[in-house]
């Protein structure tokens, strides 16, 4: 039976969707988990505690050092000997994707990121976009495990936890001989929500005229929770910055719902938002590729339709 | 000093790709430096730019039919490039092209290693980490900022994340991989392309990298592709018509509740 070593992601005092929704990829390898984090909360110790995980490490921060890629890979390292973990599983996140890959390149392990799907079998196989999309590509591990598998966000869907009270080991990552150091996290101001997190993510291009209209998305996005997304376009404009854009060179999104508004739909943009559970699309040229995507369209100016539709769900959502 | 920053070819993020033979078919597609690696050759221009007596190295793995756009980093500033072209490294994963660009980045003693965060193709993001892994050296990943201090061999970095900004401190020698937050990459002048032509461009073989063949191509692959596809096609949506837009907002927000079921 196939072991595998998670990765456990915090925010905080709590656990981070993105552990939950390992926790569902990890029981798709096996039943045999055992997982990792490093935080300096009791509550988040707790909350990794009564996942149902058979083991628990806490590769604590030391004062000031917060997380260094070197000191952490080499922890694992012996844990997933120790395990003799087959699989060893990060989210691709900031953190998670760098560790991964530091992880798998002190010692060549197999290697493959950003996983939408697995497919049981005798080795299973996993699925990863490719070209940020525009393709899908299916691999396999060949060669000794571990194999390190790093999940998309928002994919998997978030597990239960299973109950339990497993008490967390503390292992004291070797921050002496890391050369770089992770030292401070400047959180972002409350009430921005992040794209890659977003439920609802409304997303502006040209077709809104002029830079000043953005303020009818910001709007938006404060009233309902949503965050704010842009096209190349606007971006090289200088409409909006550049940590808004959604496509090939910018952020890679999957939300519940993506607003587009006023965007054609290059297809460098919809490589970064095809994958997105509805796609709504407001412009006023019906030819507009992204309709092609849409789930739904309306054939208008956003300047119109976004206040009506902020109105609108405000009503529904109560 | 020298800078070796690491180019990489991937197809044109405007080109739509075709499938043939469960694989990605390239053939016809034009190909650019990786957009991620523009920031990357950009940053070590500037810190040349900044400090004499620095030589900036672009460095890639074939094909030399890439060399239009390599002569294009030369262009934008970089002194000297190396290509290494080999049929063998065909294939190969991230680990074993990087076991190839050390064996390259060893005979310059850079004290700086410059990638993109992840080449726009398999969007692995694995092999400036292994160069780094296999240099023994730190790395520093997805950095909008990065601020060398060369008498006292230190950086500090800052990587955008989920949370806020990350703040980084650390050590050189160091691989550093760039996003588009870092800088503004520039455009090449005439200038600047009329001195490419007579810049140094060197291609190298496998053997030139001092690897071994066994070391590299699918033999050696950690992972196996077993095929590639379109993603699937979404279902065709449906345009909401209407005379009244106020309606039409209705009745959108009752599809996303009743039949999309996404609020």
């Amino acid at each position: 039976m196939p072991k595998t070593l998670i990765y456990l992601e915090t925010k905080g005092d709590s656990l981070k969707k993105i552990s939950y929704e390992m926790l569902t990829a990890a029981k798709q390898l096996g039943d045999e988990l055992a997982g990792v984090i490093s935080t300096a909360s009791d509550t988040a110790l707790n909350a990794a505690g009564a996942l149902g995980l058979a083991k628990l490490w806490n590769l604590a921060p030391a004062d000031g050092k917060l997380y260094a890629a070197e000191a952490f890979a080499a922890g694992l390292k012996k844990l997933a000997a120790a395990e003799q973990a087959d699989y060893v599983l990060f989210g691709q996140t900031t953190i998670g994707r760098d560790l991964a890959a530091r992880f798998a390149a002190e010692s060549g392990y197999g290697f493959i990121n950003d996983i939408t799907g697995i497919e049981p079998g005798e080795p299973p196989v996993f699925t990863k976009p490719l070209y940020a999309g525009k393709a899908i590509g299916q691999f396999r591990f060949k060669g000794e495990p571990p194999h390190v598998l790093t999940i998309r966000p928002n994919i998997f869907g978030a597990a239960e936890a299973a109950g339990g009270a497993v008490a967390a080991e503390t292992v004291q990552p070797d921050f002496s001989a890391a050369r770089s150091v992770l030292t401070a996290v400047a959180e972002r101001a409350a009430g921005t929500v992040d794209l890659r997190e977003a439920t609802i993510i409304i997303s502006g291009g040209r077709g809104l005229g002029d830079a000043a209209n953005f303020k009818l998305l910001y709007d938006f996005a404060e009233k309902l929770g949503a965050a704010v997304g842009a096209s190349r376009a606007v971006v090289d404009e200088g409409w909006i910055e550049h940590a808004h854009q959604v496509g090939q060179t910018g952020k890679t999104v999957n939300p519940a719902l993506y607003i587009a508004c006023g965007i054609s739909g290059a297809i460098q943009h919809l490589a970064g938002m095809q994958t997105s559970k509805c796609i709504v699309a407001i412009n006023t040229n019906e030819g507009a590729p992204i309709f092609k995507v849409a789930d739904y369209g309306i054939v208008g100016d956003c300047k119109e339709v976004v206040p009506l539709l902020q109105a609108e769900l405000l009503k529904a959502l109560g | 000093m020298n800078i070796v920053v690491l180019t990489k070819l991937v197809p044109d993020t405007e080109a739509r790709l075709s499938i043939s033979g469960d694989r990605v078919n390239l053939s016809g597609v034009e190909l650019v430096v990786s957009p991620f690696d523009e920031y990357g050759l950009e940053e070590a221009i500037r810190i040349k730019e900044a400090s004499e007596g620095t030589t900036v190295y672009a460095l890639m793995v074939g094909p030399e039919a890439g060399r239009k756009q390599i002569v294009n980093c030369l262009a934008l500033g970089a002194d000297e490039a190396i290509v290494i072209d080999d049929p063998a490294i065909t294939g190969s994963d991230p680990h074993a092209l990087a076991r190839v660009l050390v064996g390259e980045i060893k005979k310059l003693e850079p004290a700086i290693v410059f990638a993109g965060k992840q080449g726009v193709d398999y969007d692995w993001g694995l092999t400036p980490i292994a160069v780094a892994a296999q240099l023994g050296w730190p790395h520093v990943g997805v950095v909008k900022e990065f601020k060398p201090d060369f008498g006292a061999g230190t950086f500090t970095a800052v990587t955008e994340s989920d949370e806020g900004d990350l703040a980084f401190a650390g050590t050189l020698r160091v691989v550093v991989t760039a996003e588009t937050l870092l800088n503004t990459p520039r455009y090449a002048s005439l200038k600047g392309i009329i001195r490419a032509k007579k810049k140094p461009f060197n291609v190298h073989k496998l053997a030139d990298t001092g690897v071994d063949a066994a070391q590299v191509g699918p033999e050696a692959a950690t992972v196996e592709e077993v095929k590639a596809s379109h993603p699937p096609e979404r279902p065709a949506g449906r345009i909401i018509e209407g005379d009244d837009l106020s309606q039409v907002v209705a009745e959108l927000v009752r599809a996303l509740r009743e039949e999309a079921r996404v609020i």
